[in-house]
């Protein structure tokens, strides 16, 4: 299933930090609440609703725990984003274990001239960071440096 | 948290579970009454856990709640014995702050404010990975700006070789290599040299507005009236990567060296193990990098104001007063329980603040002690103060960073929601370019606390001295 910014609705929430920006992301799913916590950290950065799916880009990852895969996949979006090469307006988590994924991102090149781009997020902290099961399905919470 | 008052402005956090010295803070009754509830108090605990750690884990007036350490945090630790923490130095390694003056009058470049505003916005690259200040490097070119820092962009043509003096450690660590720095944060600094970034980072155009040391402030070359330019940014891209990269091998190695720490972002390793050796070789050269980085930005601001306002370099009179740090660690000497000691100065959201007489300050600032320089919000003030003896015994040569957010960015957003913020800062006389309307709204004055607060708390602790206050005329954010 493709999920895309529209999608995102209540499922997320931005959190009171003083310094910093975090955002708390629920979804019945675990690939889902990957998909809506990248979705929702790009649209910290760019207005998605300006970026179109022209081209995709294929991603495999592999961590230590679930927390240190979640907190890399959000990690490979931001620099996927920050150095030009790919703004994701879509993102597909095909296949998720404890320890690794498999995903696509449909989007395009940054260009600075037709997408509005936001506030810079310098990096996605371990702090408080946490993705649980709950009685409906998945809840995570994150913390970024901006 | 228990919270006792142990002088003016110094409260005391007693040690309590793994906490290996005590806790202290620099506050006057005002501030900690903003803080009282605040995780950044159990963040300043938190820190007092990391091995090897000495005297205080401290945290300036301008604390706020941070991630790992708190924002504003100082903890100096045993050079043989002790920790690295990347959580202690932060993403934005070397995010740093300069102060350069300029010849020109504030009360002559009123007219002319809109079209000097343009010229920089349209100079200086700002924004969400901001790039193409100057050509994009190739790798080995960029490896040689890793290892020279701000000397490389002098050598590039940016601002002059005398800037290099008035700026912390000569804009160079002599310990960086490139080759500790990975591809991936190799290629995020590539295209980004020159380039402000976003959030806090910004440019302003400034007003000397008030002077408390007129004698200090004639040795710094400035006056009343006098236009300075001050610009706060870091490693961009770059440092982010390397503060990653080093995070996410420190947090495995912790259970090697028998390290718990009670927060993951406080992950650290032994200064002297592999790790440890590694990621201060790669902090340094993301901290050259920030060096370069504000070296090049100044010399395309001097190049925006001359065709600006149609002057030449001898008219401008573009100097630099210096240059600070505001999230790296240190190897540096002070004294510890009466005796001198190496010790590793981790400083997050806080500034070095040398007394005068300190060798490592160049011959026309050793009498008056390294030059601090505070920035306040965009539309108050901001400061410019001087280390002291009292820093040097009290807090490993430290004093605060800045103003401290007062209000979350959510928060900053709801309130500024309907506010047309860039027509009410031009109501104050303040000309803002900004790339995003919601930066400009997280960034507005009232999410801040009143800087010249911090400012009264370092003074009255002794741990700075004022010296000079500047009001913004021209802010470009991104």
């Amino acid at each position: 299933m493709v999920t895309r910014a529209c999608d995102l609705g209540p499922c997320v929430r931005e959190l009171e930090h003083t310094a910093d920006l975090g955002l708390e992301v629920e979804a019945p799913s675990l690939p889902l609440l990957f998909e809506r916590a990248g979705l929702a950290m790009l649209g910290l950065m760019i207005d998605l609703a300006t970026v179109e799916p022209r081209e995709r880009d294929a991603i495999a990852l592999a961590a230590d725990d679930r927390e240190a895969l979640f907190h890399d996949w959000l990690q490979h979006l931001l620099v996927r984003l920050q150095t030009g090469a790919f703004a994701c307006g879509e993102l597909t988590v095909e296949e998720l274990s404890e320890r690794a994924l498999r995903a696509w991102g449909a989007g395009e090149r940054v260009d600075r001239a037709r997408h509005r781009l936001h506030t810079e997020v310098k990096g996605v902290t371990y702090h408080e960071l946490a993705v649980r099961e709950t009685a409906t399905g998945w809840w995570a919470r994150v913390i970024f440096d901006v | 948290m228990e919270l006792h008052r142990v002088g003016d402005c110094v409260w005391e956090i007693p040690r309590h579970g793994g906490m290996r010295v005590p806790g202290r803070i620099y506050a006057s009754e005002k501030l900690m009454g903003d803080l009282r509830d605040d995780p950044a108090l159990t963040q300043v605990a938190n820190v007092a856990h990391l091995p090897g750690i000495v005297g205080h884990s401290l945290a300036m007036p301008d604390i706020h709640w941070g991630y790992g350490f708190p924002i504003g945090g100082v903890a100096a630790v045993d050079a043989e014995e002790g920790a690295i923490s990347p959580g202690g130095i932060g993403f934005d390694v070397n995010c740093g702050v300069r102060l350069l003056r300029t010849g020109l009058a504030a009360d002559d470049l009123a007219p002319h404010l809109a079209r000097l505003a343009d010229a920089l916005y349209q100079t200086i690259p700002a924004g969400v990975g901001s790039a193409g200040a100057i050509p994009r490097l190739t790798q080995a070119e960029e490896k040689k700006m890793l290892a020279r820092g701000a000397a490389w962009a002098v050598a590039n043509q940016f601002g002059r070789a005398s800037d290099l003096e008035a700026t912390e450690e000569g804009g160079c660590m002599r310990d960086a290599d490139p080759d500790a720095v990975s591809d991936t944060a190799l290629e995020r600094g590539r295209s980004q040299v020159g380039t402000l970034g976003s959030g806090n980072h910004f440019l302003e155009v400034q007003r000397v507005d008030e002077i408390y040391d007129a004698r200090a402030a004639t040795a710094l070359g400035l006056s009343a009236g006098q236009v300075a330019v001050m610009i706060h940014s870091g490693s961009r891209g770059l440092g982010y990567q390397v503060c990653d990269d080093a995070l996410r091998t420190m947090g495995p190695a912790m259970a090697r060296y028998g390290i718990a720490m009670p927060d993951r972002q406080l992950a650290c390793v032994p200064l002297r193990s592999p790790e440890g050796r590694q990621y201060l070789a790669a902090m340094a050269a993301a901290a050259n990098f920030a060096w370069t980085n504000r070296q090049v930005m100044s010399g395309l601001a001097e190049r925006a104001f001359g065709a600006a306002l149609g002057l030449g370099p001898a008219a401008l009179r573009f100097a630099l007063v210096y240059d600070v740090c505001h999230n790296i660690a240190k190897l540096e000497e002070h004294v510890v329980d009466g005796r001198p000691r190496r010790v590793c100065v981790h400083r997050k959201g806080a500034t070095r603040a040398f007394g005068p007489g300190h060798p490592a300050l160049p011959a026309h600032l050793r009498p008056l002690g390294q030059p601090v320089i505070i920035p306040g919000d965009m539309g108050r003030y901001s400061f410019l103060l001087l280390g002291t003896a009292g820093a040097m015994a009290e807090t490993f040569g430290s004093t605060c960073h800045g103003a401290g957010r007062l209000m979350s960015r959510a928060q900053a957003k709801k309130m500024g929601r309907g506010l047309d913020l860039v027509a009410e800062l031009a109501g104050r006389g303040v000309v803002v370019r900004a790339q995003s309307l919601r930066g400009v709204a997280e960034e507005m004055p009232w999410a801040y606390k009143d800087v010249a607060d911090v400012v009264d708390v370092v003074d009255r602790a002794g741990i700075a001295r004022r010296v000079a206050r500047l009001r913004p005329l021209v802010v470009v954010k991104g």
